[in-house]
């Protein structure tokens, strides 16, 4: 075999192996993702910065981290067929393909793994889940040890809202090589998390009619680079919880100086969990107090002990809705000042407090409590009636001396037809 | 010339429209300013003016109920008509049926029945209010502006009259003992008054007005009525009626 010859094979062998390397190469497995219809829960967030455009689908607010919800998305796999692969799954606020992200190499660590890594092939679609906890366990935090794995976080992570207030943390789906970690193939979805209410508005007054109490209160605005200030965009509506509900006797008369002096809405700052907790233990405080001034209040007190820890604060509060003592006005636009909140029984003393409620359904922390009753008002008519006047009852309608209007309308409907019929003769 | 015409030459002297709008007009035009104008057969007007219910004028009543409530306050009536000139009597004016309909209400604060320990005010509110509708022969002798070219119209109005009438508060209608506060009175309605053709202030605009909408005359108007509103299919009417002015802007097409 001459030298030319040899030369010429060896030329085909190494031909042949980069075809056969690069071949391997293209093998890579892939990963695509589509969001299911099941992922919970679905909110419909306008984009701030627009205002207008629906940017993201799904999101995690204080109440899904407090619940632990979870959310489910479905990846299709393909091409993976050789071991020397990860599949895992990172959050960040940042490009987390990018290995130093991840920490790799001892670079300070900026994502973190949400579901523990796995090095079994897979193949087809599957379903991946997604605890909102864990999406919001590292954010907001300044440095995350490098070589951090993945943790189940806990309910602290909730409570603990810094940084956590209207930003995107991105999930990112990866098969990552076991040998340098570098990520072979990547989906990535959005999330945007909000774990923070509005601040607390105030009750300035409450206007006192019949049956009626009004509660009016200073919006919770935002103020510009100019100094102008303009109503908070981030709130969608506002709430009032009252207590006692509608129809239910409450404190009224001698059993209550309705001087309001012995409001029983207590701030339970030992509680993060925000829940309502009429009657428990943990109004201590409370009953004490409406013992004193009443003697029998501890009724009446544990009905309106709510917990409203962080009032003042920026962190969200999941005041009840459906707590024996509280009856509540809802949706009330973020540009209203005030509502009227009816039904009400005169002379039964009122407590009320109000939060701002954002666009990811964040309640925010409660305003001060304020309390009043409403009180029987006399009108115009009932002044008429009283000064002898015997008007009223509408046109051909029943009621108080029914039976002459009736009988005047029975004759003009006959004096009517008796026309008509004249007419046709 | 006659001590008569004397005087009506005088009159329209006095009241002729200015030289430069005169002087913008054709001979034939300022000889008879109606000679072109579009057909005319109806009227609306557009009025507003204090209007007090004489609801304390009630027999048989202990007190006065709507000056208790509401003192001595006067409420602003706003309202339109629609007359329909069915007849021209020949140099002397239109004659023919209108309608009319307005709106008043009046609305204060409630006092407290009792008291207040805390001494707070009431945020409670009482109104009544009043529809009167009126379904009148209206009389408008346009001789003057028409024939004389004086530019006033005076008119006389009467006929039946009726009134919706709904007393309410914080929570919608008042009651009183299951008595819903509301119902209809009926009676009858006389006005007159005096209408100033703003024709004669500019009456080139005015001829563009007819060419372009067919509006003959456009008018400033005032008027005291009397609106009498004493009777019932109930047992007790409440006196929604009223004697007070009203003024306005009148059109004629």
């Amino acid at each position: 075999m001459s030298f030319l010859t040899r030369a010429r094979w060896l030329w085909l062998q190494i031909v042949t192996s980069m075809v056969l390397m690069s071949a391997v190469a293209v093998a890579d497995p892939t990963i695509t993702l589509r969001e299911t219809d099941t992922i919970p829960p679905l909110r419909s967030i306008k984009e701030r910065s627009s205002g207008s455009a629906t940017k993201y689908n799904y999101g995690v607010n204080r109440s899904d981290c407090d619940n632990d919800l979870t959310y489910t998305y479905t990846a299709s796999f393909a091409s993976w067929t050789t071991t020397g692969y990860n599949f895992e799954v990172w959050a960040g606020t940042v490009d987390c393909k990018d290995t130093a992200n991840r920490g790799i190499g001892g670079s300070a660590q900026r994502c973190w793994q949400v579901v523990s890594a796995s090095g079994d092939a897979r193949t087809g679609s599957q379903s991946i889940t997604v605890r909102a906890r864990d999406v919001v366990a590292h954010l907001g935090e300044s440095s995350i040890a490098a070589g951090t794995l993945y943790s189940t976080a806990s309910s602290d992570v909730c409570s603990s809202t810094s940084g956590k207030d209207a930003i995107e943390v991105t999930l990112y789906f990866m098969i990552v090589k076991t040998s340098d970690s570098a990520s072979a193939a990547a989906a990535s979805v959005p999330l945007y998390v909000d774990l923070v209410g509005p601040t607390a508005p105030e009750i300035t007054d409450i206007g006192i009619k019949d049956g009626v109490l009004q509660v009016n209160w200073s919006t919770t605005t935002t103020t510009s680079d100019s100094g102008g200030t303009s109503v908070n965009p981030d709130v969608l509506k506002y709430k009032v919880w009252f207590t006692p509900k509608r129809g239910e006797p409450g404190t009224s008369g001698s059993t209550w100086d309705k001087t309001c002096a012995n409001i029983a809405w207590t701030n339970d700052s030992t509680d993060a969990s925000a829940d309502a907790d009429a009657g428990t233990g943990s109004d201590a405080d409370v009953d004490a107090t409406a013992d004193a001034d009443t003697g029998s209040g501890d009724a009446a007190s544990d009905a309106v002990a709510v917990d409203a820890s962080d009032a003042g604060s920026e962190a969200a509060v999941i005041l009840p809705d459906t707590t024996s003592g509280l009856d509540y006005v809802d949706d009330i636009s973020a540009t209203s000042s005030s509502v009227d909140v009816t039904g009400l029984t005169n002379d039964v003393v009122y407590t009320f407090v109000l939060s701002a409620v954002d666009k990811m359904e964040n309640v925010g922390a409660s305003s001060s409590a304020k309390c009043t009753y409403p009180s029987d008002t006399l009108g115009f008519y009932e002044t008429y009636r009283g000064a002898g006047g015997q008007a009223g009852g509408g046109f051909c309608s029943t009621g108080y001396g029914a039976g002459s209007g009736v009988m005047a309308c029975g004759i003009g409907l006959a004096a009517i037809v008796a026309w008509r019929r004249r007419r046709r003769s | 010339m006659s001590m008569r015409m004397r005087v009506l030459v005088a009159l329209a002297v006095i009241f002729s429209p200015s030289s430069a709008f005169a002087e913008g007009l054709s001979p034939r035009i300022r000889s008879n300013p109606h000679r072109f104008d579009s057909p005319q057969h109806f009227a609306m007007e557009f009025r507003m003016g204090p209007y007090r219910p004489d609801v304390d004028g009630e027999p048989g009543l202990t007190s006065k109920p709507y000056n208790t409530v509401f003192g001595e306050s006067k409420s602003l009536y706003i309202g339109g008509e629609f007359d329909w000139q069915a007849v021209r009597i020949p140099y002397v004016g239109t004659l023919g049926p209108g309608f009319s309909i307005g709106y008043m209400s009046n609305t204060t604060t409630a006092p407290f029945k009792t008291a207040r320990t805390d001494g707070a005010a009431s945020s409670s509110t009482t109104s009544l209010e009043v529809i009167p509708i009126h379904a009148i022969g209206v009389f408008r002798a346009d001789v003057l502006w028409r024939d004389l070219q004086i530019p006033f119209v005076p008119y006389a109005k009467g006929g039946f009259a009726m009134a919706r009438w709904r007393a309410s508060g914080d929570n919608g209608t008042d009651g009183y003992n299951g008595v819903p506060s509301k119902g209809t009175v009926y009676g009858y309605h006389v006005a007159g008054g005096l209408m100033l053709s703003l024709n004669w202030i500019e009456p080139h605009t005015a001829r563009n007005f007819d060419q372009t909408l067919g509006v003959n005359g456009t008018y400033l108007f005032f008027e005291v009525y009397t609106t009498s509103l004493t009777s019932s299919f109930k047992d007790q009417p409440l006196y929604a009626g009223t004697t007070s002015w009203t003024a306005g802007l009148a059109f004629e097409f």
